[in-house]
């Protein structure tokens, strides 16, 4: 029974990490698509998000079996609750990174607008908080998950600052306002991701410690600032 | 003499008794004695087969005791002998494929059916851009996250087979991959599979540059083509009045002229191309070549009202470099008519020298248009347009660049473009000076 319950956490593990790679390679294809001005990696992000959906179902499957099957308890318990939960966060962001790619392909039809710098600097920080909250999911890394949750500031930060100069922009240029609201929605859509990132960052802490950390993340840092490791 | 007789009884027995006891004494001290040297060997022995489980093979037994012991130190060593060579045959061959595979320039990662790493060599470490190879015996997917490598290897373990198929690496620099996987079969299935990787970014890049640019030949001999055949077509037919017919000949002639163009600037390249280092060269003043070919095209400039300025380092130095004289001609021409056509009237167009230690430095520079930085490192390709209406409507065959780019590479030398959009643009050609010792 043990042995059996092992191997089905195991897979449910490799399944989630499998839907975790192709979220994230969406999200590098949309990004590169939305700063590169390339239409055509655009498309393909917009025609690969069916797997995601499947896979969604799949992994939700395993989870109610093994709910149903083998009654787990404890870390257990927590880990198949835990990755429930990130598996719709996790498609949820496969369909903000269509919906940035979409925004990218109208873009890479208009002449440039001059918010390069600062796009790339806000799409290297969602993807590193992407990467690391995968990371500390398949390792079960509470102090890395905490780390993401950290960074969602500096996201915040950026996604503000890249908003203040596009009103600003607009001001000066009403004739393009059409075209700075296709990146606006774009960032935003970035933005949201990231959020889901620290929604995957709680969740593997609570599976780690039992402690359900959602809303009350500022107290657990504490914790974690004073035990690393 | 019964006393004695009495005591004499009493000696004997006495002695009798002592004897035994000392007999028996003697006995069990030998006895004792035999046991420990028979049993000596046999200790050494156990300590020997300890030895050979820890892999140390040599025998500790002083031979020659016991003809018994003898034989089984002999054994017992000759087997760790066998057994010490067999360990090293195995030990050097682990070796040899171990540093053949790190050799390889192909990746190669060998998991089991559990998805665990049996293998992974620093090729295919680098390549998915990983800092260190996959401990063996851990999960793959726990450290690399990659969905094509996923979903193919569940197919192959499964026991389908998956023809090769390229990937984009799931960490670092956006290269591209080829992956091979092969499943390890065992009795009774599949043990696991063998994914081997190879870099494809470069071959990939170079097979789309041929795919464009047969696309683009082809697009390119087919417009004219097309308005020539429509034209004479026109012209045939009986409806057509003079005036109509005089005017689609010009236009006939005009096309077939970009035509013949075109068909000479490819076949410059491929003679330049398959030249290479046999180009005929000889000795030349190469800023005297430069001003001929600059004041070849003054009148050009007049007409668009264009100023075209040879600066003082142009008119005034002479360096020689080793070039063919009718090819540098080509480049020249080609690098001014350019920056004339795309200059604005009243605009300037500038032709420089400078030396730069064993290299003369060509500069044109103009203050036309400019070109777009994400152009500026693809306008040597053939056929490439910055913008293709435009630059049909300002002639030139879309080979120009490609062909002053080898003509400059078969000269030893490089051409660089640089340009700020609106503001200008400035071409560096740069040639090894020539030296008559060397």
């Amino acid at each position: 029974m043990t042995k059996q319950i092992e191997d089905d956490l195991a897979e449910i593990n490799k399944r989630i990490s499998h839907i975790g790679g192709l979220v994230e390679q969406a999200l590098d294809k949309s990004l590169e698509a939305l700063l590169e001005r390339n239409a055509r990696l655009a498309r393909e992000v917009m025609n690969s998000d069916k797997v995601v959906d499947d896979l969604e179902n799949e992994v939700e499957e395993l989870c109610l079996n093994v709910l149903a099957l083998r009654q787990p308890v404890a870390r257990d318990l927590r880990v198949v609750c835990g990755i429930l939960k990130i598996n719709s966060d996790l498609e949820r962001m496969a369909d903000l990174a269509v919906n940035i790619a979409e925004r990218a392909e109208v873009l890479s039809n208009v002449p440039p607008l001059p918010f390069r710098p600062d796009v790339t600097r806000l799409a290297a920080t969602a993807k590193r908080m992407l990467r690391d909250s995968l990371d500390s999911l398949v390792k079960q890394d509470a102090v890395l998950a905490y780390s993401v949750w950290k960074a969602d500031a500096e996201a915040d930060k950026l996604y503000r600052e890249l908003i203040g100069q596009a009103i600003q922009f607009m001001r000066e240029h009403p004739d393009r306002i059409g075209d700075v609201m296709h990146l606006v929605g774009a960032l935003r859509n970035l933005e949201r991701l990231a959020d889901h990132t620290t929604n995957i960052a709680e969740d593997v802490i609570f599976m780690v410690g039992g402690r359900i950390v959602r809303h009350h993340m500022r107290e657990f840092g504490v914790e974690a600032r004073l035990e690393p490791g | 003499m019964a006393v004695s007789a009495s005591a004499l009884v009493a000696l004997l027995s006495g002695s009798l008794l002592a004897g035994w006891v000392i007999g028996l004494a003697i006995s069990a001290a030998v006895a004792l004695h035999g046991a420990r040297v028979a049993s000596k060997p046999l200790g050494d022995l156990a300590r020997d087969a300890e030895r050979v489980r820890l892999a140390d093979y040599r025998s500790t037994v002083p031979s020659g005791q016991f003809e018994e012991s003898f034989a089984v130190t002999q054994a017992l060593s000759d087997a760790g002998s066998a057994l010490n060579a067999s360990r090293f045959r195995e030990e050097s061959s682990r070796a040899e494929l171990g540093s053949l595979l790190g050799a390889m320039a192909e990746g190669v990662l060998a998991i089991d059916a559990q998805e665990r790493v049996l293998m992974m060599n620093a090729s295919a470490t680098r390549m998915v851009g990983l800092r260190e190879p996959l401990a063996v015996g851990a999960q793959w997917w726990i450290e690399l996250r990659f969905p094509e490598l996923e979903q193919a290897l569940r197919r192959v373990l499964a026991g389908h087979e998956v023809t090769p198929f390229d990937a984009r690496a799931p960490l670092g620099d956006g290269s591209l991959l080829s992956l091979a996987i092969n499943p390890l079969r065992i009795e009774g299935g599949i043990g696991g599979a063998v994914i081997v990787l190879s870099d494809v970014t470069a071959m990939r890049r170079l097979e789309q540059m041929r795919i464009d640019f047969v696309a683009n030949v082809s697009h390119e001999l087919r417009t004219p083509l097309s308005i020539v055949l429509g034209s004479l077509e026109t012209i045939g037919d009986s409806g057509t009045d003079e005036e109509s017919r005089k005017r689609f000949l010009e236009i006939a002639e005009r096309n077939a002229r970009r035509l013949h163009a075109i068909v000479t600037d490819l076949l410059d390249l491929s003679t330049i191309e398959s030249q290479g280092d046999t180009m005929p060269m000889e000795p030349l003043d190469l800023e005297r070549a430069v001003r001929a070919s600059a004041e070849a095209l003054r009148g050009a400039a007049q007409a668009k009202q264009v100023r075209l300025t040879l600066e003082e380092s142009l008119r005034n130095s002479s360096h020689t470099v080793l070039g063919n004289a009718q090819r540098l001609d080509q480049v020249f021409t080609n690098l001014i008519e350019n920056a004339i056509k795309y200059t604005p009237a009243e605009g300037e167009v500038r032709v420089l020298a400078l030396q730069q230690g064993e290299q003369i430095v060509i500069e044109v520079c103009d203050s036309g248009i400019g070109i777009p930085r994400e152009h500026l490192h693809r306008i040597f390709e053939r056929f490439y347009r910055v913008d293709r209406s435009r630059s049909r409507e300002m002639g030139g065959t879309g080979l120009g660049l490609s062909i002053v780019k080898h003509v400059v590479k078969a000269h030893g030398g490089q051409v660089e473009a640089d340009s700020v959009e609106g503001q200008g643009s400035t071409f560096r050609v740069e040639l090894p000076i020539h030296s008559p010792q060397a």
